[in-house]
């Protein structure tokens, strides 16, 4: 696996505030690398700065070998990284294929209105199981119809880097399998490499090939899921000892149920039967 | 004729164009079957070109929303320049054409930082850029003339020529309306009117297309003064750049419908009219009239005249699109009207 | 020498007069998120009360400061409660609200057209004109006497909103609303409560102004957006940052008169507004004021 996306000792200060600090990060190619760690770690800072959203202090970040740093959002989707956000930002008065449009027409530098370009994001809507309301407004979606919704739109985008902010969170379990389930098919279908920053851990270890835990804004351990729920740091600053207790010897990784593809279409139609 | 339908983009049904077509033959021969009277065909004239600016000042205000209270300051700069052009033996298109270059250069030189704002932020730039506009323009008096102003040569040519200039310019408005509104461009402006920062992170380059805008808009609004400059055949800098002419804008727009295309036209038609008949006995009224009647608009039919239009169709069995509830601000007729009550924290995330 | 006091003496009493001017706008902003563009026609409808209470009643207009205080008050309660009250907040609403309350300002201008006439009027009370020797410049006692009030008036707001429950519970509520509610407080009767104050210091702006300068219907743009210049500059922490952002308008207007015509000082503060919100919209002191 080659290199794709990455981060040398970045830093973002706030004032006094380090929310991020001297992070160093690698994605590999088609990778799922899972970001976690306790509230106000600098899981989502981090994302930002990835994104474009807003500009490191320090370090530098390179996608596939061209430096992104600095560089605005807009910019940084162009060069192929797109994000979702933590509480959805549908554009709340553009219809549901309006959203994917915006991203499909945008997401790349110069706009592309070809005709082929509503098919194309009816075919996403499809992938994400939201084909039939796609005249609907998102607020008539329930909260994850809105999340896919935001999926489809960053897809939209052709990125190869796909950052999911939280996107499993405020779920019930049946909706958050189907979420998984979707992203290990982005990965699997799309070969679109994924961070994904997440509190839901049998998600996040059951879909990332690789984890990476943040606390205080540094990077206090990475490995495989087994590795880090195993992390003696990783658990005292995190996972709590239940948690630990629990899993102390099995695999996390192997928590298979929660991303067969199958489940996925099953939870994407009890979606839409909501609202 | 088939094979230039086909050759329309999707956005644009030929119905649409084959009605802006008829309608703009219709009223552009007018004068040939009916003898309109000066004041009439002036009238209109004076209408086309407010007709033109508020939709400009629509394509800021209401496409992308940010709502200007300054944009006197280029419809006066239009004026102005090509006020100094003519009486510099210029001819006439150019020196109307110039007017609108200039005007729209002005608007980017203070709207390119300002745009980054949001909602009344750039909103009070705006009365702030207006204002300054103002000041500095009346102490310019070699280019304005203070309080005297400038008169500018009349114009020779057919009776009808403003009318059907004018009539022309507004043609030109409106489909630029249309393209801007329903093109994949007009996309992208409603999902920064929507959410800057989102629109951001899905690739659209919010700072360079709210440019493109303002520069249209003030290129539209200088073509304006410009014209207006020639039909009054006298101009100076405290009507031209004054804050009613500002607000005049702004009420037109938020009056007809925000957003709309049919909003700017019927709330210019019914400001000209209003000041028309009132302006004889109740010089000061009107004014008030209308912040009354923007009052009301607010709280009852934020979409405005067309807005009712709107209800009125729907009764009538019309069921528009969300898309068309979109185009303005959220319209009580497209939608229910959520409790408005209490501290109104618009939610991010509407309830499940 | 000597001019460089006289500059800083007028500066300084002229920044207590913006000072005062500006808090309610800072107020209602800061604890209801709303750009009250209604300010400067309260201002202007505070110096015609002043001027009437004059007028008719043969009241000294600082005499009357508590009479406006009183009126304005309850005229902003009203407001807030027929109609500021159903206005969605916060950035989704700017528009609406904005729009609504130019338009309310639209119509007060015109009352006061109908009431009043065109005409620019000024009070002529019996020490108008007069001026006292202040630190070797002369100053007209009216600038005197508002810069005294609006000090005392600031400090008063500061103590009140500092140590009473009612003041810290507004402030409670300009930080986060919801945990307000949580925490009892009546957060749509500090809204009300706040819109009230707020409306009453302009009314009292408005007073300061018919006492200092001439005043007519159209009076009032320019003071809302002085007010709002020093809004932006000064953060909307605490009364010291307006002070200072007051503070740094006046020596800014007054500095300009040495290389300008007066009539242009005015675009001064315009300029410097534009300049300030694209800069440094966190203000000079790194308060948040776009939150």
């Amino acid at each position: 696996m080659s290199s794709l996306l990455k981060g040398e000792l970045i830093s973002k200060h706030f004032g006094g505030l380090k929310a991020v600090d001297s992070v160093d990060f690698d994605l590999n190619e088609g990778e799922i690398l899972g970001l976690i760690g306790p509230n106000g770690a600098g899981k989502t800072t981090l994302f930002a700065v990835m994104a474009g959203s807003i500009p490191p202090t320090s370090g530098r970040i390179s996608l596939d070998g061209k430096f992104i740093e600095g560089w605005p959002a807009h910019r940084v989707v162009h060069a192929g990284i797109c994000r979702t956000h933590q509480l959805v930002r549908p554009f709340a008065r553009l219809t549901v294929l309006e959203n994917v449009l915006v991203g499909r027409y945008y997401g790349k530098g110069r706009i592309r209105r070809d005709p082929s370009a509503r098919d194309a994001a009816l075919g996403l809507l499809e992938f994400v199981g939201l084909d039939d309301r796609r005249e609907g407004l998102p607020a008539q979606l329930t909260l994850a119809g809105r999340k896919r919704l935001e999926v489809a739109r960053a897809l939209a985008t052709d990125p190869r880097v796909l950052l999911l902010d939280e996107v499993v969170a405020g779920l019930n379990p049946t909706e958050a399998q189907g979420l998984s389930s979707l992203i290990r098919q982005v990965r699997e279908e799309r070969g679109i490499s994924i961070i994904m920053i997440e509190h839901v851990m049998q998600a996040v270890m059951g879909l990332s090939d690789r984890v990476m835990v943040l606390d205080e804004g540094k990077k206090i351990a990475e490995g495989t899921p087994e590795q880090v729920a195993n992390n003696a740091e990783v658990i005292k600053a995190y996972l709590g000892e239940d948690y630990a207790k629990e899993r102390s010897g099995t695999d996390p990784s192997t928590d298979r149920e929660w991303s067969s593809p199958k489940v996925s279409r099953e939870a994407g139609r009890d979606d839409r039967a909501g609202s | 004729m088939k094979a230039l339908t086909e050759r329309l983009p999707p956005w644009l049904p030929s119905r649409v164009v084959i009605i802006f077509l008829v309608g703009f033959a219709i009223v552009f021969a007018l004068p040939f079957f009916l003898p309109i009277p000066e004041t009439l065909h002036g009238l209109m004239a004076q209408a086309f070109i407010f007709m033109s600016a508020a939709l400009a000042w629509n394509w800021l205000g209401g496409y992308v929303g940010q709502v200007s209270f300054g944009h006197a300051a280029m419809f006066g700069v239009g004026g102005f320049v090509s006020a100094r052009l003519l009486l510099a033996g210029a001819p006439l298109i150019m020196a109307w054409l110039a007017g609108g270059v200039v005007a729209a250069i002005y608007g980017l030189l203070w709207g390119h930082p300002t745009l980054r704002l949001r909602g009344p932020y750039f909103a009070i730039a705006t009365i702030g850029v207006g204002e300054a506009t103002r000041l500095v323009m009346t102490f310019w008096t070699s280019f304005t003339g203070g309080s005297t102003g400038v008169s500018l040569p009349i114009q020779g040519g057919s009776q009808y020529q403003m009318y059907w200039l004018t009539l022309e310019l507004l043609a030109g408005v409106v489909a630029a309306s249309y393209v801007l509104r329903k093109s994949p461009l007009g996309l992208s402006f409603l999902a920064i009117k929507e959410d800057v920062e989102a629109a951001g992170d899905v690739g659209v380059n919010a700072s360079s297309y709210q440019d493109l805008v303002l520069f249209l808009s003030g290129l539209v609004m200088g073509l304006c003064g410009a014209l207006y400059a020639s039909y009054f055949a006298f101009i100076n800098p405290g009507d031209m750049f004054g804050f009613d002419r500002s607000i005049g804008f702004v009420l037109m727009g938020a009056v007809g419908g925000i957003g709309t295309i049919l909003g700017p036209v019927l709330g210019a038609a019914v400001l000209v009219i209003i000041q028309e008949t009132l302006i004889a006995s109740f010089p000061d009224l009107y004014l008030g009239l209308y912040g009354l009647l923007l009052v009301l608009i607010i709280l009852f039919e934020p979409l405005g005249l067309s807005g009712l239009i709107l209800r009125a169709a729907r009764l009538g069995g019309y069921r528009p699109s969300a898309s068309v509830a979109a185009g303005g601000l959220s319209s009580s007729a497209a939608k229910g009207r959520s409790p408005g009550a209490g501290p109104g924290r618009v939610l991010k995330e509407p309830p499940t | 020498m000597k001019q460089a006091l006289d500059l800083a003496v007028s500066s300084l009493l002229l920044g207590g007069f913006y000072a005062a001017m500006a808090y309610g706008l800072g107020l209602i902003y800061g604890v209801l998120r709303v750009v009250n563009l209604t300010h400067g026609g309260v201002i202007m409808a505070g110096a015609y009360l002043t001027w009437v209470l004059f007028t008719e009643l043969g009241i000294d207009p600082y005499m009357s400061i508590p009479i406006i205080l009183v009126v304005f008050f309850f005229f902003g309660v009203a407001m807030y409660w027929g109609l500021v009250r159903f206005l969605p907040r916060g950035a989704a609403g700017g528009v609406q609200s904005l729009l609504l309350l130019f338009g309310l300002w639209l119509l007060m201008r015109n009352v006061a057209y109908l009431l009043f006439k065109g005409d620019t009027r000024s009070i002529q009370t019996s020490y108008a004109t007069k001026s006292v020797n202040l630190l070797g410049t002369s100053v007209p006692v009216t600038r005197i006497a508002v810069f005294l009030i609006a000090v005392v008036v600031l400090i008063a707001l500061h103590f009140l909103l500092t140590h009473t429950f009612t003041g810290k519970a507004i402030r409670a509520v300009a930080q986060n609303p919801d945990s307000c509610t949580l925490a009892g407080i009546d957060v749509e009767r500090i809204y009300m409560l706040a819109f009230g104050m707020g409306t009453a210091l302009a009314g009292l702006g408005g007073l300061f102004v018919a006492t200092i300068f001439a005043f007519n219907p159209e009076t009032g743009a320019v003071e809302l957006l002085k007010s709002f210049v020093v809004v932006v500059l000064g953060g909307l922490g605490s009364v010291l940052g307006i002070a200072a952002g007051a503070l740094v308008l006046a020596v800014a207007e007054s500095f300009s008169i040495l290389f300008m015509p007066s009539f242009l000082t005015a675009a001064v503060g315009f300029v410097l507004l534009v300049v300030v919100l694209v800069f440094r919209p966190g203000g000079l002191f790194g308060e948040k004021v776009l939150r």
